[in-house]
């Protein structure tokens, strides 16, 4: 009898080697087509910029993937928060303040969603297909056609200055947050438990533990790590918008599948979508530098998601062929 | 005179297990033939070769006396076989009508397309309704009638195929008596018919009443058939059961200790009636009864997996409350249960993290998990069990039943429970495995541990058990101490 | 007796309290508004015309246990090309069937993925999409087609007897569509396939044959909904459906179909795209902006799910046991 988990932690630990070799290549292969930019110290960080948001959001995306779940109002929900950030600043000056709204507004909107998913049992899919339709409606209910902008000189700090003059800090707050998902995920019970949920979720509740706490848990940490995404946005390009998360959606998602990530639950990887950030990072600049930015990105994404998918589900299929409803 | 249905020298195995023997049937044309044998017999592994969802290893099996291969469900209906089984395979949400017809609807042509004939399938529904001697409304919709209704249409869809052979798997085990007496009256119309019936059962009394000749199997294997004229329960049951008992179990004796869990007057909903029982440290309780009895709900609702509508729990001469599993494990009463694939164990994850699953609160510190506790703790029990296994990161499904129903019991045993309740702890497991886990009982009991285990095998309860409680349709029947217990005893209360 | 039986169930069905509510809301507006002019009227009955037959296609997949994120960008495309081709000189029996041959086509390959692949629907779908728009931009024109032509706009513009051509085409599809549910063996397999798949299986029904066809409808009528939408457009543009599927689900969902599969239906439906492009009409008229629309939006979809989803019976239940429970003990206390 093989030694399963060992190949499925040997095909794991594989695939991620597989993902920074990916990530290396793409390096040198943007090097090239860009005349050697890229590789440049003062460059190479930068590639994370714009992608952090993602990042962060992709963090707790791949905990409710692991689930089985999903949320599809992360995008809106940043806007949100990124609204009532600019709303609260302007209104009260204070910064502190609309810190803490922005972070308020966030776990809140996963609030609801791990309310109605946990309490009522209504599938993850169509909750969040309703929630982040009010999201959007209510952001632009509140901010109009306004833009809220008037955010301090100083909030661009935190990108303009960077550690050593090269490495941006978003990227130092991603790679911590990273690490403390990845420490919570593979270190302690609650990724057990997640990981559980995706497999056997009856399981889990004959373990003792509270299935309906724990999924509301893991929405409201979306909630927040939209939030905290939307003060990062904010920081790069200070101002508030209700359309700010549209594409986060397909970025988020396509990160988490192919980091690993299977689409039903139960395998997860942190570690993966970590990495893969940092390649959908290069994947965008790069493309970017060499002229096919925006739409272009978008559809190699979508591309990528339809083949990880497929691809994984070959994979996965050797090993157990549950067909889930295919409604979330 | 060809029997309609024949099978010789059935054989089938599974991983470990021999299911079925040199089985043999023969069902005459018209007749109803009631087969029993205690759970396990393998019945229902008969009835799935039958019904094209198993392939027998060998044997043959003849339709009218002509040799057939039955290769999917659909086969067997489009040959005339039907099984009714206990779980309707209904939709719900659709009509009675749509239900009935479903996959082979009635068609007309008209302008060179097709249409449902609504109209034709009413009339052969009504038909159908009819001999069955039933009125329904053939647009409600099926989710909305009870069981017995459900029954019902299942037969009645059965013959919309127009089955020959119509085969009932426990059909009688939700329905009130009243509801038991039309469906019998029914049957009689059926087989005015002329269609030949199978009635799987454990009702000694209602076999009596309906069925032309009985058969009995056991462990696999054919025992007898005889006229239901020509035998009496007594005959029947000591079939059922006729074999040694080996001296395979190892329970030495204890003295029980005091009281450590008693329940008064437990209630929920249909499934528990009024239950009482003691249970003392240092003695094994079996709880025996049919499938369907409620063991598994009392199971449950003591361990706060469901709710209970009214009753006393007492441990230790404390009452307590009981509203979650977290907090049974914490008065420490834990529950190895009866299903590992559906909710004892995750099959995808590895030994040792199921195994302390339930516990990982208390391995827990501000840093995590504490792996190397936990560690130590896994390879701890896995020798104790012996449990083999390449590593405690192996896969669950890499390893034999028996195995795995080890680690199910040690995944109870981590949490050091005072009180244990193993559901059919021996399941699915080879013999092997079967004897070392009732060693592992004997050990504990020997710990003063308080265990109340349910099974449906019976020499396992008699050589295991102190004390047996025997659970009849909601209620406790009887209480029969290790001194007077015996098969014939447990079958006559349970039944 | 058994008629006024009929007539009592189905009153009291969910599509009967939607059709009043949305008749009523129909008379406020027709009261209050110049909705009840004749090129109000017609608006509104070219709104619901596209979204009707949309909503059929996905109603269709929801029975079947599936969803379709794509079916805005596959509108977009479908109408494109339709437009292109009238640009470059088709008539009506052209660039007609080029926009149905390419919804069925884009929405087979998203079938054959769910299918052959087990890729749930809903990523599927939300990949499938972000495909499309990046579709967009390598087609001819840059995907736009500003002033078309007359034979195209006529398709839009056209009226019969006071009501607009495309409202008659949509209206005779869904009565096409309501006869095909009730009448093929296909409509019913779609019901037990979202109902149950493994019940489905052993009543010998193939799952992901019918799963496929149900895309492959879906796909045509979204062809044809492309063509009733773009038609009365001066300019089309492929991403300018985007995220239309929204207003689908919308539709799909109020109607009572649910989400798991199995249940619903396509009266539902019909009376959910009524209302919803009242709704959409109310808010013009009554000056609300349009992105309190998705306000609405998201709660009527949240009320509706709910709705079809909880068993409001069982909760009232519990919730009057919980309380008598409760009472119970406070005079169990009061004793002594």
């Amino acid at each position: 009898m093989s030694n399963n988990f060992v190949t499925a932690i040997k095909s794991r630990i594989n695939y991620q080697v597989f993902l920074l070799l990916t990530l290396i290549v793409l390096l040198f292969v943007f090097d090239h087509l860009t005349d050697g930019v890229i590789m440049k110290r003062n460059v190479i960080f930068r590639l994370t910029e714009n992608v952090m948001e993602v990042g962060l959001i992709a963090l707790s995306m791949t905990l409710v993937i692991a689930t089985g779940g999903i949320d599809l109002s992360v995008g809106y929900a940043m806007a949100l928060a990124a609204i009532m950030m600019g709303l609260t600043y302007e209104k009260t000056g204070s910064m502190v303040a609309a810190v803490a709204v922005c972070l308020l507004t966030g776990m809140l909107c996963g609030a609801l969603n791990g309310l109605i998913i946990a309490k009522a049992g209504i599938p993850p899919l169509v909750t969040t297909l309703a929630t982040f339709s009010l999201y959007t409606g209510v952001s632009k209910c509140i901010a109009g056609s306004n833009i809220f902008s008037a955010f301090p000189e100083g909030m661009t700090i935190l990108i303009t200055h960077r550690l050593f003059g090269i490495i941006p800090y978003q990227f130092i707050l991603f790679l911590v947050l990273a690490s403390l998902f990845a420490f919570a995920f593979n270190r302690t019970r609650y990724g057990r438990y997640l990981r559980g949920m995706g497999f056997n979720e009856q399981t889990v509740r004959f373990s003792g533990v509270n299935i309906g706490l724990t999924k509301f848990n893991i929405y409201v940490l979306a909630g927040l790590m939209s939030a905290i995404a939307a003060i990062v946005y904010l920081c790069r390009l200070p101002a508030a918008k209700p359309d700010i998360g549209i594409n986060i959606n397909l970025e988020t998602i396509t990160a988490v599948v192919l980091g690993g990530t299977s689409i039903v639950g139960g395998v997860a990887s942190i570690e993966g979508t970590v990495l893969s950030i940092l390649i959908l990072g290069v994947l965008r600049k790069g493309l970017s530098l060499i002229g096919l930015g925006g739409d272009k990105y978008n559809f190699i994404l979508g591309i990528i998601l339809v083949f990880c998918l497929i691809g994984f589900s070959f994979l996965n299929g050797q090993i157990t062929l549950t067909r889930k409803k295919v409604t979330e | 005179m060809t029997n309609v249905l024949e099978l010789r020298n059935i054989v089938k195995t599974f991983p470990g297990v021999k299911a079925l023997d040199n089985m043999k049937l023969e069902l005459r044309k018209g007749e109803l033939l009631a087969i029993c044998g205690e759970n396990g017999a393998g019945k229902s592994t008969l009835m799935k070769i039958v019904t094209g969802v198993y392939k027998p290893d060998s044997g043959e099996m003849l339709l009218n006396g002509e040799p057939v291969h039955i290769k999917h469900p659909n086969d067997a209906y489009e040959k005339g076989i039907a099984i009714i089984y206990q779980e309707t395979s209904l939709f719900p949400e659709l009509t009675v009508l749509e239900n009935i017809f479903m996959g082979h609807e009635f068609i007309r042509r008209k302008f060179g397309l097709h249409f449902i004939d609504y109209e034709k399938m009413r009339q052969t529904a009504l038909d159908i309704f009819g001999k069955l001697g039933v009125e329904i409304d053939l647009d409600g919709k099926v989710g909305g009638f009870g069981v017995a209704t459900k029954q019902m249409i299942e037969i009645a869809k059965a013959l919309t195929y127009d089955a020959k052979i119509l085969i009932l798997d426990e059909p009688t085990a939700s329905l009130t008596s009243r509801e038991v007496t039309a469906l019998f009256n029914t049957i009689k119309r059926i087989k005015a018919e002329g269609v030949s019936m199978v009635y799987i059962s454990h009702r000694l009394e209602e076999i009596f009443l309906i069925a032309d000749r009985v058969m009995v199997i056991r462990d696999g294997g054919y025992v007898a058939t005889a006229g239901a004229k020509d035998v009496n329960s007594n005959q029947l049951v000591s079939w059922m059961i006729g074999r040694e008992l080996s001296d395979l179990y190892s329970k030495t004796p204890t003295k029980p200790g005091a009281e450590a869990l008693s329940v008064e007057n437990l209630n929920q909903g249909e499934t528990l009636k009024d239950i009482s029982f003691t249970l003392r440290k240092g003695e094994i309780v079996g709880l025996s009864g049919l499938a369907g009895s409620g063991r598994t709900e009392l199971a449950h609702a003591l361990c706060g997996l469901s709710e209970i509508d009214s009753g006393t729990i007492r441990m230790n001469d404390r009452e307590i409350t009981v509203d979650n599993y977290h907090e049974a494990i914490r008065q420490g009463m834990v529950y190895v249960s009866e299903d590992r694939k559906a909710n004892g164990l995750i099959t995808q994850m590895a030994i040792g993290e199921n195994m302390t699953l339930s516990i990982l609160d208390k391995l827990s510190g501000w840093l995590g998990i504490r792996f190397k506790r936990e560690r130590e703790m896994v390879d701890a029990y896995t020798a104790r069990l012996k449990i083999k296994a390449m590593s405690s990161a192996t896969v669950l499904n890499n390893l034999s039943g028996g195995n795995q129903q080890k680690v199910s019991v040690a995944k109870a045993l981590v949490a050091e429970p005072r009180i244990l309740i193993l559901d059919e702890p021996t399941r699915g497991v080879d013999v092997g495995a079967k004897s070392e886990i009732h060693k592992i009982i004997d050990e504990l009991v020997h710990r003063d541990l308080a265990i109340l285990m349910i099974s449906s095998d019976l020499p396992e309860i008699l050589a295991m058990s102190d004390r047996i409680y025997v659970m009849k349709e909601g209620r406790i029947a009887g209480e029969l101490p290790k001194e007077e217990a015996s098969q014939e005893k447990i079958l006559t209360l349970a039944l | 007796m058994a008629r006024k039986n009929k007539l009592l169930e189905i009153v009291k069905t969910r599509e009967f309290a939607l059709g009043v509510f949305t008749l009523g809301v129909f008379a406020i507006l027709y009261a209050t508004t110049n909705f009840s002019s004749a090129a109000g009227l017609q608006s509104y009955a070219k709104d619901v015309a596209y979204i009707l037959t949309a909503s059929i296609g996905m109603t269709i997949l929801f029975i079947a246990g599936n969803t379709d994120l794509s079916m805005g960008t596959t509108l977009g495309l479908a109408g494109y090309f339709a437009a292109y081709f009238a640009k470059t000189g088709s008539h009506w029996y052209v660039f007609i069937p080029v926009a149905i041959v390419v919804g069925v086509i884009f929405s087979g390959i998203n079938g054959l993925i769910v299918v052959l692949f087990k890729v749930p629907s809903m990523v599927a779908s939300l990949a499938l999409m972000t495909v499309h728009m990046g579709l967009f931009t390598l087609l001819p024109l840059g995907g736009w087609v500003e002033n078309v032509p007359r034979h195209f706009a006529d398709v839009g513009y056209a009226v019969l007897g006071g009501v607009p051509l495309v409202f008659v085409i949509a209206v005779t599809l869904f009565l096409a569509a309501l006869l095909f549910m009730k009448f093929t063996r296909f409509a019913k397999k779609l019901y037990a396939v979202g109902g149950n798949y493994n019940s489905a299986i052993l009543a010998g029904i193939s799952p992901d044959r019918t799963i496929f066809h149900a895309y492959l409808i879906s796909g045509a009528l979204i062809g044809v909904a492309s063509i009733l939408l773009n038609t009365t457009k001066q300019m089309v543009q492929a991403n300018s459906s985007y995220g239309m599927e929204m207003v689908f689900i919308t539709t799909t969902v109020v109607g009572g179909t649910s989400v798991n599969g199995g249940k619903g239906g396509l009266v539902g439906t019909m009376i959910g795209s009524f209302f919803y492009a009242l709704l959409t009409r109310a808010m013009i008229f009554y000056g609300f902006q349009d992105y309190y629309s998705y306000a609405f939006q998201g709660v009527i979809i949240l009320l509706a799910v709910l709705a079809t989803e909880i068993d409001f019976g069982r909760v009232a239940k519990r919730l009057s046991a919980a309380l008598q429970a409760r009472d119970e003990n406070r005079t169990h206390r009061k004793c002594p």
